[in-house]
């Protein structure tokens, strides 16, 4: 017997249309996340045209609760500027991954999803952080498959991004790299020169 | 001549060359060298930028960003498997971990049984991998530069009887720094971006970095022209800007999974065979957490390897036993946790030993559709999808209970598996659970950093993508594969070589046209 670890064809592309509902669902559902108000973070930055405000509020929503703030030295992903980061990050992306990233931030967002699946009634960034960290994990926990990708991508690039951070690698234990100049300077004989085979303007 | 990149052109080009590749890694890069010191005109077109080693800073969320496909984030469809693959001028030998081994001569013959290859065979690649290991300095590594991560591995499988030997790296003058991943700063991985690129621009080939190939057009049986869009190299958005190159030979060499979708995106896919059968050496992770310091981030990322479970019998999916670096970054990434929890997982990090196990996928003769499938989204850039059958679920057990007991055998004080929910054991006799435990889609992460198939050779026109004597496509007079995509199986070890190999013959066919 062979399962397609995509059953139903489902893919992130596809995350809102199926698993979670019939597409005609789904547009509602977007419709629904442009009605109710998304609670925007005081300051908030976006990298322009690519998330909007109210995208760039649930992508902080979501940081903030991935990495958040655990006390002194401890500093949240919003704190570094996780959400505007990665907005960067996002915006030299393919527009097949844009728009992916966006339906998963559509579909946690949408009080419609979480009624449907009897947890809220209120938009993702609505929610008190542990009412929010509980449907985080009804996403991770989740029997669809849709859900369980959308927790997977938006938590590996929040976590990935945040643990990156030289300002968090005290966190880990982690004393960062070693001294670049100093290695190139002991190695500076192998090193390749790539001047005289580099292009002009 | 010289390598270029998105922002020396200000203008729509068409330019013109004796061969045009597409693609700058392990294939590609073998493919331009030879032919350019031939004399041939080589154009090589490269989607990812030019990142020499001046430009490495050994940040983790950085290099992923810059040197990796999908920013680092590449995965199936279902988020199930991670991809780590490579993006820029070299390909993904810029980021691997420099682990060489040639192609098992029982795989080998395999291609030939069950897909009828008829080219590369042990002997015909043999020439092929002494030049190439000699060129890149390919050499045994000694058990006295090990470092700890792969201590574990050599002592627990040393301490179960099972089989394992010091492997082999391209590297000169290696430092032992352990960022691989992130770019060698000092040049001694032996990389293309260090070795036959330069050779091949020296010799007078051009490559055009930050140079995404849209489509391939033609007409008839011939390929005509290469349409690239241009990236900017600081922003890596599109910049307006497209570069086509007319030639009267195209070479493919983007990789798994690349090769494919432009092949698609190009609608040149009439037997539906593209980007089937792609092959991802799916690997189980287990953390074995020691009394001791590990610093899994500290010393080369590969030493060892053990082939004990390549061969499980008939109807089993066969594995390989290695070491994998461990950095925060990509330990955060690569779990499922969050917050408070996810924090106390990190705590661990250098106690942390990380074994993975490189799954044979693409050997089940009753499955035609083994692996994963490529397709397109609706902006034509590749998804992947891969199929989970109870085989390759047993295989994913069996590796992570083997990995498990290899962690504890080197005196882990406990282990972990990377699942949703999850899964520790705190003494061997635990592992009596494993039966138990779900390796479903979803239910356990997986991780890859080796693509190959999507294009497979073969002699039989209805059900591979190029002809296994030549790697000419079946339906293109002019137009060819070369890379890890024409693999038929999975090459079951670290693939770098296998494709030099194969690239290096193929290099050949390519000079007697």
């Amino acid at each position: 017997m062979v399962r397609d670890g995509n059953s139903n064809r489902w893919s992130r592309r596809t995350i809102l249309g199926v698993g979670l509902a019939s597409g005609a669902f789904s547009a509602y559902a977007l419709l629904c996340v442009h009605l109710q108000p998304t609670r925007l973070r005081r300051g908030a930055a976006s990298e322009p045209g690519v998330l909007s405000a109210s995208e760039f509020a649930v992508l902080s929503a979501v940081a903030d609760r991935i990495c958040p703030d655990l006390g002194p030295g401890n500093p949240g992903a919003l704190a570094l500027g996780g959400p505007e980061m990665l907005t960067k990050l996002i915006a030299s992306s393919s527009a097949g991954l844009v728009k992916q990233l966006k339906q998963a931030l559509a579909v946690l967002e949408s009080p419609v999803v979480g009624l449907l699946t009897g947890e809220r009634i209120r938009p993702f960034t609505q929610l008190a952080p542990a009412e929010q960290d509980a449907v985080l994990h009804s996403f991770r926990y989740s029997s669809l498959p849709p859900k369980r990708a959308i927790y997977r991508a938006l938590r590996n690039m929040v976590a990935g991004y945040y643990y990156g951070d030289p300002r968090v690698w005290h966190v880990s234990g982690y004393g960062g790299p070693p001294q670049r100049d100093l290695l190139r300077a002991a190695y500076r004989d192998q090193l390749v020169d790539y001047s005289p085979l580099q292009g002009e303007g | 001549m010289a390598i270029y990149t998105g922002k020396m052109l200000t203008s729509d080009q068409t330019i013109s060359a004796d061969v045009c590749i597409v693609g700058s890694g392990a294939g590609g890069a073998v493919v331009a060298e030879r032919l350019a010191k031939a004399g041939k005109r080589v154009v090589v077109l490269e989607e990812g930028g030019f990142n020499p080693s001046a430009s490495f800073d050994l940040l983790e969320r950085n290099a992923y960003a810059r040197m990796y496909q999908d920013k680092g984030g590449r995965a199936t469809a279902d988020g199930s498997i991670t991809i780590l693959q490579g993006r820029g001028v070299g390909g993904t030998t810029v980021v691997n971990w420099t682990t060489c081994f040639r192609t098992p001569d029982w795989v080998l013959d395999h291609w030939a049984e069950h897909h009828g290859v008829q080219g590369p065979s042990s002997e015909v690649l043999r020439p092929h991998f002494e030049s190439l290991e000699k060129r890149l300095s390919v050499h045994r590594m000694q058990l006295s530069q090990v470092n700890r991560n792969n201590r574990v591995l050599w002592d627990g499988c040393k301490a179960l009887g099972y089989e394992v030997e010091l492997l082999q790296r391209n590297v000169k003058r290696c430092a032992h720094t352990g960022y691989c991943g992130m770019g060698c700063p000092i040049d001694a991985k032996q990389s293309m971006l260090t070795t036959l690129i330069p050779d091949a621009v020296t010799a007078g080939a051009e490559v055009y970095a930050n140079a995404a190939v849209e489509v391939v057009t033609g007409e008839g049986r011939r390929i005509q022209k290469a349409v690239a869009r241009l990236r900017d190299p600081e922003s890596d958005r599109p910049n307006g800007i497209t570069l086509t190159v007319e030639a009267p030979l195209f070479v493919l060499s983007c990789g798994g999974i690349n090769t494919p979708a432009l092949l698609q995106r190009s609608g040149l896919n009439r037997n539906g065979r593209t980007g089937k059968r792609t092959f991802l050496h799916p690997a189980p992770i287990v953390v074995g957490v020691h009394e001791g310091l590990i610093e899994g981030f500290v010393g080369s990322p590969q030493y060892v390897a053990s082939h004990a479970f390549a061969h499980r019998g008939e109807g089993r999916m066969g594995y390989m036993l290695e070491a994998a670096p461990v950095f925060p970054a990509q330990f955060a990434s690569g779990v499922f946790s969050m917050g408070l929890e996810l924090q106390s997982q990190l705590a661990d990090l250098p106690h942390m030993s990380v074994g993975i196990a490189l799954l044979h996928d693409g050997f089940d003769l009753h499955s035609p559709d083994e692996g994963a499938t490529v397709s397109l989204l609706e902006d034509g850039s590749p998804q992947l999808s891969y199929a989970w059958s109870a085989r390759f679920e047993e295989a994913l057990r069996d590796a992570a209970r083997r990995l498990a007991m290899v962690q504890f055998a080197a005196g882990a004080k406990s282990t972990q598996l990377s699942h949703t929910r999850r899964v520790a054991f705190s003494s061997p006799q635990e592992l009596d659970r494993m039966d138990r435990v779900p390796f479903g889609p979803g239910a356990v992460g997986v991780y890859s950093a080796h693509v190959m198939g999507g294009c497979a050779m073969g002699s039989n026109a209805a059900n591979s993508v190029v002809d296994s004597s030549s790697l000419r496509h079946h339906e293109f007079d002019n137009l060819f594969v070369v890379d890890g995509s024409v693999l038929p199986t999975a090459a079951t070890v670290n693939p770098q070589m296998t494709i030099y190999g194969i690239s290096s013959w193929a290099a050949d066919g390519l000079l007697n046209l």
